[in-house]
């Protein structure tokens, strides 16, 4: 077949679909199926004209997030994340025994994140069996938090972090992200600081923040980063889509200051517990003079001190 | 040089917050805290949940929250038989790293592999008491049983805590064990590990120290621990109207160790094992004597005379010499 550029259908199409941008034309689905409701995605701006977003966010708002510790028993760390839609269940064990015990590195442990969605996370059934954007996932979670985590104190051991997302509205990568560094601390491994993530984007010809699912597909990009917020090291940043250098500043500027914002949410969700149980403590309103409270502190404390520098 | 603190008394801390800077601060124990020197400054950061713990001398520490256990030589652990081999169990001491026993460690008369299946004294399941022996970074920790109180746990229930907070079970010079076994006329039996296994005369005081631990590990942060657990368990026991005084604690049955001849020491029932039988030793047990005054390799040449001397057993006796070796 001879190529014509004047009737190339590929251009054809593109023309069609210029044209067919400004018009205001509904199309409507046969009745009788499920989204016989006139649709048009052309007509719903992703950003309207007073910059506010499809769920109602200015472009530099975050989705509500909240973070909890410590919600599994029988793992040594764990961590729940409810990032706007998306609710994320993270597991850590170790550090602990590799197996297969050919994995192990004689000079460090081994981390291994395994980031699977439920098969009803999404709105078709997902198939159970790791597919190739889990297993990326993994490897690109893995990544983004090994450089925080003192490895080489736990030689020939591993560290396993089980991902789990319940339920997907976009964004799930920096949002198991955030809570994985949770679960890591909570599971009392060493680490120079806590991992946060958050993926800004572009959609609706503009630079957004925290991409939800529909304006992460229908958009024109998005760039999901983590960063070490005390040191303000940078650990993932990934990028798809078109952008202008100028939006790639933009957006990661974006991303780092609200990296900040859900770092302190990280930061409640670890010592919240802690300062749970000092409240209810002291509403049991025990009666103990406050003299006898302090001594009875600084023992424990010497205790705990004094086992700590024996067993240096 | 400039010092500041940036954490006070008993606050809690989670990686990345900085403790303190300069170079003139006293930071006791490393645990926890990470020492960064950037552009001729020194950081303090905190690398691990904690609580901070500053005297008013100024001398800074971290109180871990959370974690794993990490063998050290010396330790107390209670530890699960996950493996029995021919001449060692492995065990889980809830570390990063599974334990090995040997056999040479079970006892000063340790079993024979040859004779019996060592199962018979330890087997998988099986709760210990040993003593980390050796560990260090390139080796997988090793026990000892070796000691009198180092032994199976064959009695009692199992309580699975963290292990950051056993020293508060134990409180300070033990204060808060003791009041506890006090209070509960209760066996208690503590592993660094994490691992406590408990003898109580009846479940009802069982179910109380459980209650007890539990709230140890769930306030171990919070001030005035002892008092407020003491408190708890007095007035549990005046609700169920026990009175702990009169009963006596239960203890473990005692160590299972291989019989041993009536004048054998160790030495001897190694010489046994050399010569392959058990039942031999008494008939040939002068013998013996004076053939090990004459060194090793006479003594193996002449038992083996006295014995017959046939072609197997000089086999058997010269291999089981160079394993000696």
């Amino acid at each position: 077949m001879s190529v014509d550029i004047d009737e190339d259908p590929i251009l054809e199409e593109v023309k069609d679909s210029n044209m067919t941008q400004g018009e205001s034309e509904i199309q409507h689905s046969p009745i009788g199926t499920e989204d016989h409701i006139p649709v048009s995605k052309d007509k719903i701006p992703l950003v309207n004209e007073e910059g506010i977003r499809l769920d109602g966010r200015k472009a530099n708002e975050l989705r509500p997030i909240s973070i909890m510790s410590g919600v599994l028993k029988r793992a040594d760390g764990s961590a729940f994340i409810q990032h706007g839609n998306n609710k994320i269940l993270v597991a850590v064990h170790g550090p602990r025994e590799i197996h297969p015990k050919h994995l192990a590195l004689p000079d460090r442990a081994v981390l291994r994140c395994e980031y699977r969605l439920a098969t009803f996370s999404v709105q078709e059934r997902k198939s159970p069996a790791p597919k190739r954007r889990e297993i990326e996932l993994s490897k690109v979670i893995t990544e983004s938090l090994e450089p925080v985590i003192f490895l080489e104190k736990f030689p020939r051991g591993a560290i396993d972090v089980y991902i789990l997302v319940l339920d997907a509205d976009g964004g799930t990568r920096c949002a198991s992200i955030t809570a994985a560094a949770v679960a890591l601390a909570d599971a009392g491994i060493p680490m120079k600081g806590l991992v946060t993530a958050v993926a800004a984007g572009k959609a609706g010809g503009q630079v957004l923040l925290d991409l939800s699912d529909t304006e992460d597909k229908e958009g024109e990009g998005d760039l999901p980063l983590a960063m070490v917020v005390n040191t303000g090291e940078i650990t993932l940043c990934q990028l798809d889509g078109e952008f202008t250098p100028e939006e790639v500043k933009e957006a990661m500027k974006m991303a780092m200051d609200a990296c900040k914002i859900i770092y302190e949410k990280q930061r409640q969700a670890l010592i919240k517990r802690y300062e749970e149980v000092k409240k209810f403590v002291m509403a049991e309103g025990l009666e103990v003079d406050a003299e006898a409270l302090d001594t009875a502190a600084t023992d424990i404390m010497d205790i705990m001190s004094d086992s700590e520098t024996e067993n240096e | 040089m400039t010092l500041s603190i940036y954490v006070s008394h008993h606050q809690v801390v989670i990686p990345g917050d900085p403790l303190a800077e300069g170079g003139s601060v006293k930071i006791v124990g490393k645990e926890g805290i990470l020492k960064v020197v950037e552009g001729g400054k020194t950081k303090y950061i905190a690398t691990r949940i904690g609580l901070v713990n500053l005297t008013e001398d100024g001398k800074l520490s971290l109180v871990p929250l959370e974690g794993c256990y990490v063998p050290k030589e010396g330790d107390d652990v209670i530890g699960k038989i996950v493996n029995v081999g021919l001449t060692t169990w492995t065990i889980d001491i809830r570390g990063p790293y599974f334990a090995i026993l040997p056999l040479n460690n079970y006892s000063e008369t340790p079993p024979d592999p040859l004779k019996e299946p060592i199962t018979n004294y330890l087997n998988i399941g099986d709760l210990i008491l040993a003593r980390v022996q050796i560990y260090d970074r390139t080796r997988d920790p090793i026990l000892t049983m070796l000691g009198e109180n180092y032994q199976k746990l064959d009695k009692g229930r199992l309580v699975e805590i963290d292990p950051v907070k056993v020293p508060r079970v134990i409180g300070k010079k033990g204060s808060m064990i003791a009041m506890l076994k006090e209070e509960t006329a209760s066996n208690i039996i503590v592993g660094k590990n994490g691992r406590i296994v408990i003898l109580s005369p009846i479940i009802e005081l069982e179910i109380i120290l459980i209650e007890a631990i539990q709230k140890i590990v769930r306030e171990a942060h919070v001030s005035g621990l002892t008092d407020r657990v003491k408190e708890f368990i007095r007035k549990k026991k005046k609700d169920l109207g026990i009175d702990a005084s009169k009963l006596t604690p239960p203890v473990l049955s005692k160590k299972k160790t291989p019989k041993r001849s009536s004048r054998g020491d160790r030495r001897d029932s190694r010489d046994d094992r050399r010569r392959g039988g058990g039942q031999r030793r008494d008939r040939h047990g002068g013998g013996r004597r004076e053939s090990r005054r004459q060194g090793r390799s006479s003594s193996t040449r002449r038992s083996n005379n006295r014995h017959g001397g046939g072609r197997s057993r000089e086999k058997s006796s010269s291999r089981s010499q160079r394993r000696h070796d």
